[in-house]
């Protein structure tokens, strides 16, 4: 049933919306994900027409920070409207129903959009033990992956515990947690990391799945338009880092006259994410911008690669104590060798015959 | 609480010759426009200018004689710019943030002109007062 | 295995290994060598030695006339080694953090500059080393290999710095790769002189001195 409520139009008539604030959020948007502004006038004219699109949430192995993010640090604004739009079938922190209910709407969004859903993943999966280690109604999340994915149109894998694992992931990962992109291989996945990722980038992402389809991703599975330069990159800090002006403590000069902050851990130069362009809270700030370097948490195993404080080029392993022990080793190895050398030198002394007429075929 | 932090905090913005490179394309799409009639749209905030190349670009393009303010969620500002035909377009957020800042070649811009759904829209809604 | 975990890979076993191999090997061989002491002087032995191994180590460490080119370049890929592995920033807290102290680093232009240098310099001995018929048959597969272990940290340093080439994150996991090459040809190969010269420049000189030789 085509009804105009069931189309964006509808709802933005409901809302009292007008095309021309709508024509304003997509332009932000499209400026955002760098597209023409040709581009987002026509996103503006499509979004109106399509149907309201159902999508199921999975929240696996997760601490509901990247709902929060996106539910919670805007007050309602033009980018919460995509939300108000979509038909938010199962989301089990949000929806109402519980227990059964729950699961049933599950299966009826499931049973009534087959193979045109989208579904959404935050969490990381645990496949240790056959997956005990999280279930929904009794189910391991990996079955309740596997189970939704079969059917969806394409998969969002949001925060950086669905896109690469995340927190449950680090070293020693108890419950070998897995990325949705370790499981599922035969659906179109986007991958939007971040702990948690932007907001911004979340409803883009979506605006453009919903308009014009998947967005062009990179080798990991990310949108390029946001994850195609890194935060050192589009940092505003970066003539300090060319210049080589570092602050050396979070309450030195340097500190305060806002100075590159790579000697204190910025992990910017190999963080690929948006926050030095869009920022965070409406556009107010991001880490660095307050003093902070980048944890790199929109990257793989962010929490396994060295200390946090620690500078980008120094090694995560101690060598340290490496480079003593191996010193030690070796001046072992060496004075034994040493023995070895003069004792042999010794027995070819003590062998030593001298060569007398007698040998050179003389008489004596 | 909404003040802000006084960090003397230095931003390079050295001038890097963004602002003549726009005016040039600028007349490129203004004789396109006066010839077929084809709008452009220049989207600044995807151009690598520094504060000071937009300062130049704003300084050399002028204020002409049309501003409006759109009061919709969060102000825009748009201006004809002392060349006819080029709109300086700015969209601020309820809280004055600036989300997107835009040249546009055209004879009205299009986001001023009343859109049909809208006009569809008031037409029901003057017809139920009466 | 994607570009991060290849990264977090160098930056962790990786380096560790590579730090554990060039201690140990470099630990064994000077050992090794220091034991080996001197053979028994026959002649009277006319002088401790040790004023003529120290003039010894200064004087080979002088430039010479002789190959003025061939010794002005490898001067200056030497000394432009030296500066950009010791006193580039990042390299700087890499030292702290393995061996606990800190001496500063210099600003990137300058480094930039010495890289530049050092590049130049072992592209002039490559050539200089095929194209000199001499050089060229002394030269073996090994002195090649030397040359380019020495040559990659530098080129991908380099590429990495100014984002040439691959993304950064690749390019700096290719760069600090290639310097754990380098780090384990070190004691396995010639390139253990970055600790041996010394000793066998006061090893000549002292022998010289106490035979009554100049040096």
């Amino acid at each position: 049933m085509t009804n105009k409520n069931n189309l964006l139009a509808g709802e933005l008539e409901r809302l009292g919306i007008s095309r021309r604030t709508f024509l304003k959020f997509c332009t932000s948007i499209g400026s955002v994900m760098a597209l023409s502004p040709a581009q987002a006038a026509v996103m503006a004219e499509k979004l109106v027409t399509v149907k309201r699109q159902s999508v199921i949430w999975l929240s696996f192995q997760e601490c509901t920070g990247c709902t929060e993010s996106i539910t919670r640090s805007h007050k309602p604004s033009l980018e919460s409207l995509i939300f108000d739009f979509v038909s938010l079938d199962y989301h089990h922190t949000l929806q109402a129903a519980s227990g059964h209910a729950a699961e049933q709407a599950r299966e009826q969004a499931m049973h009534d959009n087959q193979g045109k859903y989208i579904l959404i993943v935050d969490g990381s999966i645990p496949i240790k033990d056959d997956g005990v280690y999280s279930t929904i109604a009794g189910m391991t999340n990996l079955d309740m992956l596997q189970q939704v994915a079969k059917d969806a149109a394409a998969i969002v894998a949001v925060g950086s515990c669905a896109t690469f694992g995340g927190l449950p992931k680090a070293s020693p990962n108890p419950t070998g947690a897995v990325s949705v992109s370790d499981i599922v291989h035969d659906k179109p996945i986007i991958n939007i990391p971040g702990c948690p990722p932007i907001p911004v980038v979340m409803t883009g992402v979506l605006a453009h799945v919903l308009t014009f389809g998947i967005p062009e991703l990179d080798s990991m599975g990310r949108p390029k338009a946001f994850y195609g330069d890194s935060i050192h990159d589009r940092c505003y800090r970066r003539p300090y880092y060319d210049r080589g002006q570092f602050a050396k403590s979070f309450d030195d000069e340097g500190a305060r006259k806002g100075w590159c902050l790579y000697e204190l851990g910025c992990k910017g130069p190999i963080t690929h994410n948006a926050c030095a362009t869009v920022k965070w809270n409406n556009g107010t700030s991001f880490p660095i911008q307050s003093g902070h370097g980048c944890l790199g948490c929109s990257e793989p195993d962010f929490w396994d690669a060295g200390g946090f404080y620690k500078a980008l080029s120094t090694g995560t392993n101690s060598p340290g104590q490496w480079a003593t022990a191996a010193l030690a080793a070796g001046a072992a190895a060496g004075l034994a060798s040493a023995y070895l050398n003069k004792s042999s030198k010794a027995d070819a002394e003590k062998d030593h015959q001298p060569v007398t007429l007698e040998d050179m075929g003389g008489k004596s | 609480m909404k003040t802000p932090l006084n960090l003397p905090i230095e931003i390079a913005a050295p001038s890097t010759g963004m602002a003549q490179a726009v005016l040039h394309e600028l007349a490129g799409h203004l004789q396109q426009l006066i010839e077929s009639g084809k709008t452009e749209v220049i989207d600044l905030t995807s151009l690598p200018m520094s504060s000071s190349d937009k300062q130049q670009l704003e300084t050399q393009l002028g204020k002409g004689e049309v501003d409006i303010t759109l009061t919709t969620i969060g102000e825009s500002r748009i201006f004809e710019t002392a060349y006819s035909g080029i709109w300086w377009i700015r969209h601020y957020t309820a809280d004055q943030h600036l989300i997107a800042e835009l040249i546009e070649i055209c004879s009205v811009p299009q986001i001023i002109k009343s859109h049909p759904a809208d006009m569809q829209q008031a037409l029901s809604r003057l017809k139920n007062t009466h | 295995m994607n570009e991060i975990e290849l990264l977090n890979w160098a930056r962790g076993p990786g380096l560790a290994y590579a730090t554990a191999i060039m201690f140990f090997g470099l630990s064994i061989r000077v050992i090794e060598i220091l034991s080996l002491g001197r053979p028994e002087e026959l002649a009277e032995v006319r002088d401790s030695g040790v004023r003529d191994g120290w003039l010894m180590i200064l004087k080979r460490s002088l430039p010479e006339v002789r190959h003025w080119k061939y010794i002005t370049a490898s001067y200056i890929f030497h000394i432009g080694l030296l500066v950009v592995i010791f006193f580039f920033i990042p390299h700087t807290h890499l030292f702290r953090d393995v061996f606990g102290i800190f001496w500063g680093g210099w600003p990137n232009y300058i480094i930039d500059f010495f890289t530049v240098l050092s590049i130049a310099g072992m592209l002039y001995t490559l050539v200089a080393r095929f194209y000199d018929p001499a050089r060229r048959i002394l030269s073996k597969m090994s002195d090649y290999l030397a040359w380019l272990v020495t040559f990659l940290p530098l080129v991908t340093g380099y590429m990495a710095f100014h984002r040439l080439g691959l993304d950064y994150t690749t390019m700096l996991a290719v760069h600090i790769l290639s310097v754990e090459l380098l780090m384990i040809a070190i004691p396995i190969s010639k390139l253990t002189h970055v600790v041996t010269f010394t000793m066998a420049r006061w090893y000549t000189g002292s022998n010289q001195g106490r035979r009554g030789v100049r040096s």
